[in-house]
């Protein structure tokens, strides 16, 4: 299907024409056509690995196209750097922001453009003034001195906006813009993009979410394979055509039988406070099969209360309790003896190790039962992982290739397998799909509910409203450290979650 | 484990070429005296290694020998005290030096480079003041014979501290690729924080390697005083640190952590030594010692890189 | 209201100056008598040596401080930073073992300006300074050499071992070796230097052992070389065949020479040094400006079987003070 079928009212200022890049042998994109018009919401979607992002990062300079050819208002251009992307007026906005950490939000906004006044030397009220005004333009109340490190991620990704509009952009690619966003925030970002869109700035949207594009793009174009797989009018973008177009079956439709809730397991934390919010008890209670979500804002305290679970911090006050018997648990290390064990929020740095292998990674915890006498085994880890592989659908071309080689989705199969073989009694999730494609996302839900099924207590933290809500048999809320509402499933709407997350 | 596979390979070809130059090299003399200072070297390169896997260095050793020497020297010498006792209370000094380093460096958090660069620079200074920085001796080794056997001795033919060498290696060798713990370290090295959220009681870990690190540097450190036979405490084993460092980067230690291997140690640290017996055998001129080292070391680096490289486009 | 806090700031920072010079006096022992400064190389037996007979001098002369320093190696630097503070401290005679002669001339000088200055250990010709006192190493080679004709009385190989060729001592000792072995049938096959590393030192013999086995006399030029061949010729079983001639008094050096295993040692007196520089500086400070000679010469003396009983007896003495 060729890009210019849908034909629109104002004619595309951006057409990149047979696009194809190679990695080595792999073949990232194939013949990719793509047009972008002035002051449209673009929405360019596709699973992991469909070359989004690879697109993305040849229009705005940083890959060099294997082949094809990019038109920028009809004029054939090469854009060999960011640089040059950037004086065509196109800006990148990363999944992983590029903020200075030790740069204030006016620096950030004015790097590298700095505006001078005598003797070359930064104009520091000037730069103040100018950041302010452009805060206010977009609803934020932060001041233009406070250091970027103190942001919320949301406000971060604001300041990116901020300093792409700052530098004329005609066009913004936001890759995943949401994917630590709160609802709250991803609506203000949905505003800013109604305002560029009135100034005639164009948006290409990279998103996993469809209710999100559904919501706000004008047209949809959908990758598979590192091809293009179909496009889409405003008026036909909805949930079906999108995941017919993406993968071809639709990935919520799990079965909603009844469950069979295990009360003689239990898990209970008893006026646990964490250091983060020292002085708020938190009481919560869960039973064997049950699926419980913790929803609520970026710094709402939700990781924090995890990570207490597990013994990742010492609890500032409080108790466990497991199954009748009270716990203190200090160290991941007794946490892990009771049988509660954490996939944690940030895959890369906490949950795998991307330089050693699958068994390295799985058997980790576990050397125990797969050594004898402080030796290991190496017969017996291979068996353990390859079951454990077996039973979570892990692909890769071996046990021993290594987790760096792996897709976001099997990574997480992986550090979800590395608690499996010691039978959990509480499995702790902590943003479990995050950076994880449609596909596995199904995968990694089946999985959750069937241990469940077997009688394993679930908790899931994540931001994601849609997720939290599907999986979920019960909710709690948090808010600035506290509980602010329990939600049965009858209740379960974004709003409600919504109102007790801001603590009304 | 192919990665030593490239050093080894220039390790062989350096020794084939050397002793294509000096037949001598390969002859049992030579073979003795090199064997006996690889020896040596090698069981404190294997402690540096160590720390490295873990993502750690240890700065503090050339200084340590310093202090072990002067010490010994004292114990054995001035205060007639019975040659096993001796050893022992320098080897206790040396494991609580790496378990205060360890501490500090585990429990405390201060980083490892700070924490053995002020062990470097106070461990020396101890061992001149207690020394009066006066030359310290065994004279005759009236009376420890038997220890200095040890580091100038013979076993059937071989060096005794090769012999202690390769018994280290393979109890280390053990311990690091097959045991429980060498896992754990490695995946500290590669992950502190990942290897933290699987239950691994890192701080423990981080310590153990320092400690590791401070029994061969006490061991390394008596072979080394007998085998000069007098320490001068401000000169002793200055700069040593870098030959353990050199060892375990030559042998595929990565300075960021979590790679490399004893045997590849090992190797590394046989072959500085043959470096050195080299340009003395083929006429190099002696300044050109450091020059010929350095080079060396570029080399089996740069070997070492096309090697994994090769490795990883193939898996 | 900050115009009053300034100057109380400064008060206590004035005090706290005070205090820390007050401090360093006492650290300095710094009183009205006037004070000597001895200023020797790096720390090994042979300074050592020197600092004895320094405390020597400052026992017969109770009206003077004596200060004793050591220096780094190579580190003349430290060697301008710690006359520097000695300066400002007021001290009045210095005496120096320079660690580069070349260069540290007009450092010298410009000490010689203020203070009287007695080189040491290695001259600088031509410079201000006071008197030289030392060993002439050209001479204490000659001795040297002396030795090895004696240890190879039908010609042969000799190698050198130093720790750094370069150094103002060993090239002087050489040039002495030269000069004395010039057509005796003796010729010196190679120089091996070891960077002043007690290891590689004995490496070293080891690897001219296994090398050049056509080699029949090893000298060790600096204090620690001698030890080093000894111990390596021994070890490797070659001790009836392979000579040694060495310099200074380390006891295992004087232990070989009583045993006959080294042929000969040529010793310095650095005791000597120490004691008579500063006997020479108090004399000219005291006012006897005139009698200060140019050059002291403190002869290099040959240790062989013949002697050894004697100097062991004296060092042991010495040492002992």
């Amino acid at each position: 299907m060729s890009a210019d079928i849908v034909s629109g009212t104002p004619g595309p200022f951006i057409r990149m024409k047979g696009i194809s890049k190679a990695f080595g042998a792999f073949r990232a994109l194939d013949d990719v056509n793509i047009d972008i018009r002035p002051g449209e919401v673009l929405a360019l979607l596709g699973e992991n690995g469909a070359g989004k992002s690879t697109l993305m990062k040849i229009l705005s300079g940083i890959h060099i196209p294997t082949g094809g050819e990019i038109d920028i208002d009809g004029v054939k251009q090469t854009i060999d750097s960011v640089k040059t992307a950037q004086q065509l007026g196109i800006i990148l906005i990363h999944q992983e922001l590029n903020l200075l950490d030790n740069l204030d939000v006016a620096g950030n906004i004015f790097l590298g453009r700095e505006p001078t006044g005598r003797f070359k030397l930064v104009d520091k009220q000037k730069m103040y003034a100018d950041a302010a005004e452009l805060l206010k333009l977009f609803g934020l109340k932060i001041s233009p001195q406070t250091s970027v490190s103190k942001l919320s991620i949301a406000e971060q990704q604001l300041i990116e906006i901020i300093k792409a509009l700052s530098q004329n952009a005609r066009v913004i690619i936001m890759d995943e813009p949401t994917s630590s966003l709160t609802l709250k925030e991803t609506e203000l970002l949905f505003g800013i993009i109604s305002g560029l869109k009135a100034k005639g700035i164009s948006v290409v949207y990279i998103s996993h979410r469809l209710n999100e594009v559904t919501q706000i793009a004008d047209r949809a174009i959908v990758l598979k394979d590192g091809k293009n797989s179909g496009e889409l009018a405003r008026e036909d973008i909805n949930h079906d055509n999108l995941v017919k177009l993406m993968i071809g079956r639709d990935i919520f439709k799990a079965e909603q039988e009844g469950w069979a809730y295990k009360p003689e397991y239990s898990f209970e934390a008893i006026d646990i406070s964490t250091y983060r919010y020292p002085g708020n008890k938190i009481n919560l209670r869960l039973v064997g099969g049950e699926i419980l979500g913790i929803s609520g804002l970026v710094g709402a305290g939700r990781t924090e209360l995890v990570n207490t679970f597990f013994g990742i911090h010492k609890p500032a006050g409080g108790y466990l309790r497991l199954n009748g018997a009270d716990k203190r648990i200090n160290t991941p290390d007794d946490a892990i003896a009771s049988g509660i064990f954490l996939v944690p929020e940030d895959r890369r740095s906490q949950g795998i190790i991307v330089s050693m292998d699958i068994v390295q990674n799985t058997t980790l915890p576990n050397l125990g039962p797969n050594s004898s006498g402080g030796i290991i085994s190496n017969k017996k880890e291979n068996e353990a992982t390859a079951k454990v592989a077996k039973e979570l659908n892990v692909r890769a071309p071996g046990l021993t290739t290594l987790l760096k080689n792996l897709s976001g989705g099997n990574q997480q199969k992986v550090a979800i397998g590395k608690w499996l073989s010691r039978s959990p009694s509480l499995l702790i999730f902590d943003e479990p799909t995050r950076g994880v494609d449609i596909g596995a996302k199904a995968e990694i839900y089946a999985i959750m509910r069937n241990l469940a099924k077997q009688g394993v207590m679930i908790l899931v933290v994540s931001s994601d409203m849609e997720e939290i809500i599907n999986i979920s048999h019960r909710i709690l809320v948090m808010h600035e450290g506290k509980i602010s509402g329990e939600l049965m499933p009858a209740d379960f709407t974004e709003e409600n979650i919504m109102r007790h997350a801001v603590g009304l | 484990m192919k990665k030593e596979r490239g050093i080894f390979i220039i390790f062989v070809v350096l020794c084939v070429l050397v002793s294509i130059g000096n037949p001598n090299f390969l002859g049992a003399a030579n073979l003795k005296n090199t064997t006996r200072l690889i020896g040596i070297f090698g069981i404190f390169s294997i402690g540096s290694g160590i720390v490295i896997i873990g993502r750690g260095i240890d700065l503090a050793v050339g200084s340590v020998f310093s202090l072990v020497g002067v010490i010994l020297s004292m114990l054995l010498v001035t205060h007639h005290v019975a040659w096993p006792l001796a050893i022992l209370a320098v080897i206790a000094l040396s494991l609580l030096i790496g378990w205060f380093q360890g501490t500090l460096i585990a429990k405390y958090k201060i980083q490892a480079f700070i924490v053995t660069l002020c062990g470097l620079l106070f461990y020396r200074g101890i061992a001149r003041f207690i020394s009066n920085d006066v030359t310290m001796g065994f004279g005759d080794g009236e009376g420890f014979a038997g220890v200095q056997y040890l580091a100038a001795g013979n076993l059937l033919g071989v060096p005794v501290p090769f012999l202690l060498m390769i018994l280290i290696a393979v109890i280390a060798g053990i311990f690091l690729h097959r045991s429980v713990y060498g896992r754990y370290i490695f995946a500290i090295g590669r992950n502190e924080e990942a290897a933290f959220f699987s239950g691994i009681n890192t701080n423990r870990m981080v310590l153990l390697t320092y400690v590791i690190s401070g029994l061969l540097t006490g061991i390394s450190g008596i072979l080394l005083a007998f085998y000069t036979n007098a320490i001068a405490p401000s000169s002793h084993g200055n700069f040593y640190e870098l030959y353990g460092i050199a060892a375990a980067v030559l042998g595929g230690c990565s300075l960021k952590g979590g790679e490399g291997s004893i045997a590849g140690i090992i190797i590394g640290a046989a072959m500085l030594q043959v470096i050195q017996n080299l340009v003395n055998l083929l006429g190099i001129p002696s300044s050109l010692n450091f020059a010929v080292m350095g080079i060396v070391i570029l080399i089996g680096v740069l070997a070492d890189k096309f090697f994994m490289g090769r490795q990883t486009t193939t898996k | 209201m900050p115009l009053t806090h300034i100057p109380n700031y400064h008060m206590k920072l004035s005090a706290k100056i005070i205090l820390l010079a007050a401090l360093l006096n006492f650290g300095c022992k710094r009183n009205d008598k006037p004070t000597i400064a001895f200023i020797a190389g790096a720390a090994t037996d042979f300074w050592t040596l020197a600092e004895k007979g320094t405390n020597q001098a400052a026992k017969e002369l109770p009206g003077y401080n004596v200060i004793f320093k050591y220096t780094t190696d190579g580190a003349t630097e430290e060697q301008k930073r710690v006359v520097d503070d000695l300066l400002v401290n007021g001290v009045s005679g210095i005496a120096i073992a320079p660690l580069d002669p070349i260069n540290q001339k007009p450092f010298i000088d410009a000490t010689a300006e203020q203070v009287p200055v007695v080189i040491t250990d290695s001259d600088i010709p031509g410079s201000k300074r006071l008197c030289y006192l030392g060993t002439s190493n050209i001479q204490a080679g000659k001795a040297a050499g002396q030795l090895i004709k004696t240890a190879l009385p039908k010609g042969g190989k000799v190698m050198l071992f130093v720790g750094k060729a370069d150094a103002q001592n060993a090239k002087e000792r050489i040039t002495g070796l030269e000069e004395e072995l010039k057509d005796s049938g003796i010729t010196i096959v190679g120089i091996k230097t070891d960077n002043i590393d007690r290891v590689r030192a004995k490496a070293n013999v080891n690897d001219v052992l296994v090398s050049n086995p056509e080699v029949g006399c090893f000298v060790g030029l600096w204090s620690y070389n001698g030890p080093a061949i000894l111990n390596a010729v021994k070890e490797s079983g070659k001790l009836a065949s392979v000579k040694i001639v060495c310099f200074d008094e380390e006891q295992e050096t004087l232990q070989g020479v009583q045993k006959g295993e080294i042929v000969g040692t040529v010793v310095q007196q650095p005791y000597e040094f120490g004691y008579q520089s500063v006997k020479l500086l108090a004399k000219y400070i005291s006012g006897d400006k005139k009698s200060a000679p140019g050059e002291v010469i403190i002869p290099a003396t040959i240790i062989n079987h013949d002697n050894v009983e004697g100097f062991i007896a004296k060092m042991k003495a010495i040492r002992a003070k």
